[in-house]
């Protein structure tokens, strides 16, 4: 008897355990998606006043995809190029702490963390100062020369940094570069060195020992790093407000401008959810081409 | 070009933190959408960045009354450890003579924002918000006063009334002024630096000259960006029609298209301005009036005309406690009241006497009495209007039209 009650008792923790996450998710995520789906169908017959009629409005949807198309556009190459870049910058930096710091490991780490400390935007501001016209990085590049070269490559625009699209994807791979670091440091950091080895011993190139072990031991960090970099660089504005000009706008700031400035929620929420849609599917898309199963690691 | 940043200019951006929060400041109020989108992913990456919005001393005071102000930051004088309410403050002072216990926020960040958070969600579903006293614009108090969302102010406890400088007073949109006390006033025209313009510029229309291509900055504040486009085309913007804006639109689409505007800021255009990154822009005086003389940086009311703007203080419908805030309006149009605020904000003050409050205190205070950006003279007042009242639904065209100029 005894150990049938357990048994039934065993059945049911699972959901108790389960309950307070659930309850936050349906909460914080489930009810208010809900309202914002409403919105989003919703039209608001005076601008000026907080009222909404539920109509099925799906040109809500339309309207905001064809006004918005290129600042859509814009956020994913952005998103995209700045992730690019991350995974250029993070994984050699990651390896290196994973494998070859040695004692100077944990400081090196908190190397990569300590600039959290200062908040966002001034750490984006400081980037204006060292992009900018008398800032170090055109100073070093007109002492040395360099701004017809860098003109060429795409790296700068008629001889400035500052105000560029180029300074944007800069910029955002800056704010979320640690993002990307933590995560494949985290998988590279569990791997077993026993397993190069063993690799060695099996008369396997160093080159061969990274591709058939380490990379594919890493995938799954990075995977997470990719996650925790582009949705974040695709909804971030504030880099392009500040680093960008006229023509780098972003979504985040068009679903905010539509709702502040135009007091136009139900475009707004619809904006929204076709951002979060697009970026759904995007990262199921890819979790199939890089394999999730290893994402629980 | 010129030398390594060195620790000034990075305690500049700190500075410039501080400072862009005072008004109009786009990316505060632009931070509270994102994060709405976002989630909280996004709130944990700017973190400490958006404290200074919070409410700043609930100071002491004997009385049982209770005044809650909601205003703009950096818009009222403070003690020297940056304390609002400390002794010898506008507050502080306040609370010593009436014994009414000020609650004052520096919420009020952007009237976009504030109307679409707070006005329209509460008072538009007849409820009260928290502030007894709130401060939008000139054009924001208007729409309130259409939507009839405002008290009608005790003008016979406010004595003071009387020291309203004439030109406030009858606006086709509060006759007599009866909804609203203005707190601060201020111009746009245009700013330059001559080292990049290689000259004065005296008309708007200098702006659009093709050698300061990609150097020149507008303001993301629509009535001023357009109400100066429209005085370039020879058209008031106090008498502002669907027609006249939007031709005003096609001009800035235009010059947005071919490169010629860098891009709409809000007040971040300060520090491009210091900093070489822009070589004229549309520039709020009060700004420029704060900025170091050395950097040579000029500022002037175009030729054709400029645009006055004022933020005004209005009593919210159903506020708790609208005898206090009769009390306070009447506090601060008093000219000495009004001087040591002047002194510390450095706008252009609504209130007669003010001037002459500052020449008696001597020194710095009677230099800036003769400081034209603050007081200015005859002439310039009559080359500034305030824009002209626009319909709901043009407003809400134009704001469009606009949003997609400014990117």
């Amino acid at each position: 008897m005894a150990g049938e009650n357990s048994l039934r008792k065993g059945r049911r923790a699972p959901y108790g355990l389960l309950s307070p996450g659930m309850l936050w998710l349906i909460l914080f995520f489930l009810v208010p998606m809900w309202t914002l789906l409403r919105i989003a169908l919703s039209t608001k017959p005076n601008a000026f006043l907080p009222e909404y009629e539920f109509t099925w409005e799906w040109s809500n949807f339309s309207d905001a995809v064809s006004r918005f198309q290129p600042e859509l556009v814009r956020s994913f190459s952005y998103a995209a190029a700045a992730t690019i870049l991350c995974i250029a910058i993070g994984y050699p930096l990651a390896y290196y702490l994973a494998f070859k710091a040695g004692k100077y490991r944990s400081v090196l780490l908190a190397m990569v963390m300590v600039p959290f400390f200062i908040s966002f935007l001034i750490r984006t501001i400081a980037w204006q100062t060292i992009l900018g016209q008398e800032g170090p990085a055109l100073w070093f590049m007109e002492t040395f020369r360099l701004v017809t070269i860098t003109d060429a490559i795409g790296l700068t625009s008629s001889g400035a940094f500052l105000n560029t699209p180029q300074a944007v994807i800069l910029g955002l791979t800056y704010n979320f570069v640690p993002f990307m670091i933590l995560p494949i440091y985290v998988s590279l950091e569990k791997i077993d060195p026993g397993l190069i080895s063993a690799g060695q011993d099996l008369y396997s190139a160093p080159r061969q020992a990274f591709r058939k072990i380490v990379l594919p031991l890493s995938l799954p960090g990075v995977f997470a790093g990719t996650l925790l970099t582009f949705i974040p660089s695709a909804g971030d504005y504030i880099n392009a407000e500040l680093l960008g000009n006229v023509k780098t706008s972003m979504i985040g700031s068009q679903i905010s401008k539509l709702f502040l400035k135009e007091s136009n929620y139900p475009e707004a929420a619809a904006l929204s959810f076709i951002f979060m849609a697009i970026i759904t599917i995007g990262v199921l898309v890819y979790a199939k081409l890089l394999g999730t199963d290893e994402l629980s690691a | 070009m010129s030398d390594r940043p060195t620790d000034p200019q990075l305690a500049a951006a700190v500075e410039m933190i501080r400072r862009e929060s005072r008004r109009r400041f786009l990316i505060r109020s632009g931070m509270g959408a994102a994060a709405l989108a976002l989630g909280p992913g996004f709130l944990a990456a700017c973190g400490g960045g958006s404290s200074g919005g919070g409410s700043d001393g609930a100071a002491a005071g004997d009385g049982d009354s209770k005044l809650t102000i909601s205003n703009w930051d950096a818009y009222i004088d403070e003690d020297a450890d940056g304390n609002v309410s400390g002794s010898g403050t506008t507050i502080g002072d306040f609370k010593k003579d009436t014994g009414i216990k000020v609650t004052y926020n520096k919420d009020f960040n952007d009237n976009d924002e504030y109307f679409n958070k707070i006005y329209s969600p509460v008072l538009g579903k007849g409820k009260r918000i928290a502030a007894d006293i709130t401060v939008p614009t000139y054009w924001m108090a208007a729409r309130l006063v259409g939507l009839d969302w405002l008290e009608e102010l005790p003008l016979a406890d406010i004595p003071n009334h009387k020291n309203m400088v004439e030109s406030y007073v009858d606006q086709p949109w509060d006759q007599g002024a009866k909804f609203n006390m203005p707190w601060q006033a201020g111009i746009s025209g245009i700013a330059w630096n001559p080292k990049l313009t290689g000259g004065d510029l005296s008309s708007i229309n200098d702006l659009f000259d093709p050698k300061l291509k990609g150097k020149v900055t507008f303001l993301t504040e629509m009535r001023d960006s357009v109400g100066l486009t429209m005085f370039g085309q020879g058209n008031d913007p106090a008498d502002a029609s669907l027609e006249t804006v939007n031709e005003a639109l096609d001009k800035l689409k235009e010059e947005t298209d071919n490169g010629q505007i860098l891009k709409f800021t809000g007040n971040e255009y300060l520090r491009s301005l210091e900093n070489g990154d822009v070589a004229a822009c549309v520039a709020w005086s009060g700004d420029i009036a704060q900025l170091d003389p050395d950097l040579g940086i000029q500022f002037a009311i175009p030729d054709e005309g400029g645009m006055q703007w004022y933020d005004t203080m209005t009593v919210p419908k159903g506020a708790a406690n609208v005898p206090a805030a009769a009390e306070w309006m009447n506090f601060v149009y008093d000219p000495e009241n009004a001087a040591r605020i002047t002194e510390f904000v450095q706008y252009i003050s609504p209130v007669k006497g003010v001037q002459e409050a500052l020449e008696a205190k001597g020194g710095d205070a009677a230099a800036l009495a003769k400081n034209t950006l603050i007081f200015p003279d005859e002439d310039t007042l009559s080359r500034v209007v305030t824009f002209g009242e626009l319909s709901a639904e043009d407003e809400i065209e134009i704001q469009k039209r606009f949003n997609d100029i400014t990117g």
